[in-house]
């Protein structure tokens, strides 16, 4: 026996997956617009790239995760905050919660607009399955001919519960990390 | 006009109309005290570290769509002027936008130090901002958004094109509207209020408040797969063959 409810269940589900993207939107807007007041700049006014609209890649078309990516003073530095809302199931084990990632990644000699950055906003689970833990870590790629080094931290997704969580719990640490490297950013 | 939007009787065109908000808001704001509801709003507005000053404030009066001329003659037309009794800053005018932003913003190239001429700016809050002026009276421009926080990098380009590093301009969230009410209980129990408030709710105009929850709802359905040969069939990345997979009903 169908349940009559299944037609209304299914348009309400995608409303609240709707409504669950202008909540994370609402926050990244939030770290924008407080990044700016530093003196960032945004980079690129995408939340994100890489999805599909074509039947063959369904699992496409929705973002796995949004970023906000900025720019600083060294041209070759990307300083982000992202959300990771879901990856592939091979990460499962890692991915057990949506996790605000952010931190600051450093192209060296390359610029950043052509270099692929597809891994950026997930790095945080697939460079080093990190723990949502709010501590700092730093990864260097110094195999690759041009040298990358990755500085970030994530937290659960949930405990964000508002603005002052937001100011607390990222932006506050990520602006102390990057003022104290890039000082000349202010103003 | 505030039940056709309650009702959805409205295109989504016609929603997003910035006109049509303001109008519904203002029109339910101006018949409450000021100081309940209009100036706890209003005193929200701010820009790098400076505050709308409302000091003495004591009544207001409106006038929706103003004609406004600038020095050079032509006409700009901001959503709202408010004189404002009683207060160090009588006049304060509100740009309001919805979904849109700022009209006529000056590019990129006409901005730069070199070319940025304030008499010739296209700069809606510049143009605004120059009107104002002529009034020859203290006033406060306000950029009334729908942002969650402030629109910087807005309201810089619109600085750089009156060549001023500190103006009167401040920006104010329409979202700021659901704290004002929520701090004032006498104001919650007004059924205008409450239209307000649904409203706000209408156009998810409510700040950032952390992730709601969600409830998991039990569905009797399932993706199926057609053909036994690819047993995992819902890929989650690119293959490509067809999807081997549809949607069917669960019996029982």
């Amino acid at each position: 026996m169908d349940n009559p409810d299944d037609g209304k269940n299914l348009i309400q589900m995608l409303r609240d997956v709707r409504k669950y993207f202008g909540e994370v939107a609402k926050l990244l807007g939030v770290a924008e617009s407080s990044l700016e007041e530093h003196g960032l700049e945004l980079a690129e006014k995408s939340a994100y790239k890489y999805g599909s609209a074509l039947l063959s890649y369904p699992g496409d078309w929705l973002p796995y995760v949004v970023i906000r990516m900025f720019k600083v003073s060294q041209p070759g530095v990307r300083v982000f905050v992202s959300a990771i809302l879901d990856l592939y199931p091979e990460y499962d084990a890692v991915l057990t919660q949506p996790i605000v990632c952010s931190g600051w990644i450093d192209f060296g000699d390359q610029n950043p607009e052509d270099v692929t950055t597809y891994w950026v906003p997930s790095s945080h689970v697939r460079i080093g399955h990190h723990p949502a833990d709010g501590k700092w870590y730093t990864t260097r790629n110094t195999e690759s001919k041009h040298p990358i080094e990755l500085r970030a931290f994530g937290v659960p997704l949930t405990s964000i519960l508002g603005e002052p969580q937001l100011q607390s719990l990222v932006l506050q640490p990520l602006l102390k990390e990057v003022e104290s490297r890039w000082p000349r950013l202010q103003g | 006009m505030l039940h056709a939007l309650l009702h959805g009787k409205l295109s989504r065109e016609q929603e997003n109309m910035e006109d049509m908000l303001t109008s519904c808001v203002f029109g339910v704001i101006k018949h409450l005290p000021a100081h309940r509801m209009l100036f706890p709003f209003l005193a929200q507005a701010q820009f790098d570290g400076r505050a709308l000053n409302l000091e003495g404030a004591s009544d207001a009066s409106y006038q929706f769509w103003p004609r406004l001329r600038d020095t050079d003659e032509s006409a700009c037309e901001p959503d709202l002027l408010l004189d404002v009794r009683g207060a160090a800053t009588p006049t304060i005018c509100v740009e309001a936008k919805y979904r849109s932003g700022k009209s006529g913003e000056d590019d990129a190239d006409a901005a730069t130090e070199d070319v940025a001429d304030e008499r010739h700016s296209a700069d809606q809050l510049a143009r605004q901002w120059r009107a104002l002026k002529q009034l020859k009276r203290p006033f406060a421009l306000v950029y009334l958004t729908a942002h969650c926080a402030c629109p910087v990098a807005e309201i810089r380009a619109s600085l750089k094109a009156i060549q001023q590093t500190s103006a009167p301009i401040f920006w104010l969230s329409w979202r700021a509207l659901v704290s004002v009410i929520a701090r004032d209980p006498w104001l919650s129990e007004q059924p205008l209020v409450q239209d307000l408030l649904a409203l706000l709710d209408r156009l998810e105009m409510r700040p950032f408040e952390g992730i709601s929850r969600f409830h998991r709802r039990p569905m009797n359905w399932a993706f199926t797969v057609r053909k036994k040969s690819n047993a995992g069939a819902f890929v989650w990345r690119a293959s490509n063959a067809a999807p081997d997979w549809s949607f069917r009903t669960r019996k029982g």
